[in-house]
């Protein structure tokens, strides 16, 4: 059986940046398991963020191939690449964007493809957020806010879980707390994670580091 | 929890930015259907009018019917008359004079009244002077004034007359003689249907235009359509300005909301949804706004009813004749489709923009 979840062959990636050519990418191989949970780490402009955004099918490739579950990306239409992004991946933000017109639960609610408030109670639940359901963002902690948007990317029980700088904005015991839940995610659930973040911190509670440079793995 | 709900929830973010968008809606709305409903209540009430005090046919001169029944100084020739009253598919006939005279130098109308129920009088019939009358020369019931040479007692006085023009009303019999006997009009019943005996009158009688009740009403459409149109074009301006402040609100919503967008995106929201979202919001700013200017409109309606239409002497008019389920309808169905339509650049560019980017907004 292929457990083979995403898979980077020879992966370029070049940005137009006013009338300068950035090349993001140069010719990254990398290969994610079912189960893996990896961080990535690297100085700013090593191309981390574009090798997340290229896992989470927000962005193409310029060349070579990024498999998902054994398909080319580029292979879908707009229309599909968004029901993957529902419907298989999850996404957390440094900035949590949470929705400020939204309670807690409702927020947990909004991606799931047939909503359903009791699934998005035990979501909230698991990351202890229980008797929070009606809580607005500005009602909560930076922790707190973090614990929603994990709840809100397990919505649809997606396969691999994707997070962009997660503990980017929160101090030391809530960075530890939202690794722990992600730990327990990826040991206890079999979530694929991967994370880039800046943060050695929260680098130690991944199975695998990759580290970046210049736009490929070093 | 789906992605057109919140749409609902955005409109209630930015309350302050909502209402005052709504705002232009509600004035452009309320200007719209207090100014149509006006035009609509006229037509309804004068149609009603017309058909409830005319016969089935009104046969004048020809020159005459071309000016809707106005008379004036023209009349039915006596061999005319002549030939109506032996006419076997009318009955009930009466005939209707008008002249024009002066009291004191002021120029006057004498109205011939065969039914004295078309006016509301104040004494007795007989001999009714309008208010205008009253006013320039003070006279009141039991006066004697002058027509023609002949002196007359006033019975009662009227509310109803020509903007201020003086209007003397007598019993047709009375008036007739003061006219040298000459008919304006006869009004008659019919025995079939008054389509075909119009035919008939204007085939048998040289000279003469039949009108029916279906002709007058007719007649006032056209007029009154033609000046509600006019208004209504002038009222949607405000209408106009209103959908053009919703262009501008959503581009400045969509622009705030832009790293918002671009995380409904990452959470698998199609170019599609987000679109619609959008319109949808549009779309409501526009409806709500219109549902209060409606109910606004229909408020300032019902006090015109109550204190103005007595003045005016359209008594009897009401909401539903100013606020016909066409207005209604066409004004919430046209407001909410022209504030999407509204919605549709903003929207687009919102669908269009590029996630990556839309994330690493500032």
């Amino acid at each position: 059986m292929n457990d083979t979840v995403l898979e980077f062959n020879q992966v370029w990636k070049t940005y137009k940046m006013g009338t300068e050519k950035v090349k993001a990418l140069r010719g990254v191989d990398l290969i994610i398991k079912k189960g893996s949970f990896i961080a990535i780490m690297g100085p700013s402009g090593s191309g981390k963020s574009t090798l997340l955004h290229l896992a989470g099918i927000l962005d193409t490739p310029t060349e070579g191939t990024v498999l998902m579950n054994g398909k080319n990306i580029k292979d879908y239409s707009g229309k599909e690449q968004a029901k993957q992004r529902r419907s298989n991946i999850g996404f957390i933000f440094q900035r949590f964007n949470l929705m400020p017109q939204l309670t807690v639960l409702e927020n947990v609610m909004l991606p799931m493809i047939s909503p359903d408030a009791e699934k998005a109670k035990i979501l909230l639940d698991k990351v202890g957020l229980k008797d929070k359901y009606k809580r607005f963002q500005k009602q909560l902690s930076g922790g707190e806010q973090q614990r929603v948007a994990i709840a809100r990317a397990l919505a649809n029980d997606p396969y691999i879980l994707l997070a962009d700088e997660p503990t980017g904005e929160l101090d030391t015991q809530n960075t530890r707390l939202i690794m722990d839940l992600l730990k327990n995610l990826n040991e206890n659930d079999g979530l694929t994670i991967v994370a880039v973040t800046h943060n050695p911190l929260a680098a130690e509670y991944a199975k695998e580091l990759i580290k970046m440079q210049d736009g490929n793995i070093i | 929890m789906s992605i057109y709900k919140l749409s609902f929830k955005n409109l209630n973010r930015r309350k302050l930015r909502s209402a005052l968008t709504m705002l232009g809606i509600i004035i452009g709305v309320t200007a719209l259907v207090v100014l149509m409903g006006i035009g609509s209540g006229m037509t309804s009430y004068m149609k009603g009018q017309t058909e409830s005090i005319m016969g089935d046919v009104t046969i004048m001169n020809s020159s005459a019917a071309a000016y809707m029944g106005s008379t004036g100084d023209s009349y039915l020739s006596k061999e005319s008359v002549a030939k109506i009253k032996n006419m076997s598919q009318i009955y009930d006939i009466k005939e209707e004079t008008q002249f024009t005279s002066t009291i004191d130098r002021m120029p006057i109308i004498v109205v011939g009244m065969s039914d004295w129920n078309q006016i509301k009088i104040n004494g007795t019939p007989g001999v009714v002077i309008s208010k205008s009358i009253v006013d320039q020369f003070g006279y009141k019931i039991g006066s004697n004034i002058t027509i023609k040479d002949k002196k007359l007692t006033v019975t009662g006085i009227t509310n109803e007359g020509g903007f201020g023009m003086g209007i003397i009303f007598l019993n047709t019999s009375q008036a007739l003689p003061l006219n040298d006997d000459k008919v304006s009009s006869i009004t008659a019943s019919t025995k079939k249907d008054p389509e075909v005996v119009k035919k008939e009158i204007e085939a048998q009688v040289d000279d003469v235009s039949a009108l029916t009740k279906s002709d007058f009403t007719k007649q006032i459409d056209d007029i009154m359509s033609g000046i509600t149109l006019f208004v209504g074009a002038i009222a949607s301006i405000a209408l106009l300005v209103g959908v053009i402040s919703i262009i501008n609100i959503m581009l400045v919503n969509v622009s705030e909301r832009t790293r918002e967008i671009g995380v409904l995106k990452a959470i698998g929201f199609t170019n599609r949804e987000i679109l619609g979202s959008i319109l949808m919001e549009a779309g409501l700013l526009g409806l709500i706004g219109a549902v209060i200017g409606l109910i606004i409109a229909a408020l300032l309606l019902e006090l015109g009813i109550i204190y103005l239409a007595p003045q005016l002497n359209m008594e009897g008019v009401t909401l539903v004749q100013m606020l016909p389920l066409w207005l209604v309808v066409g004004v919430i169905v046209g407001s909410a489709v022209l504030s999407v339509l509204a919605g549709l650049y903003p929207a687009w560019r919102a669908s269009r923009l590029n996630v990556v980017e839309a994330l690493r907004y500032e």
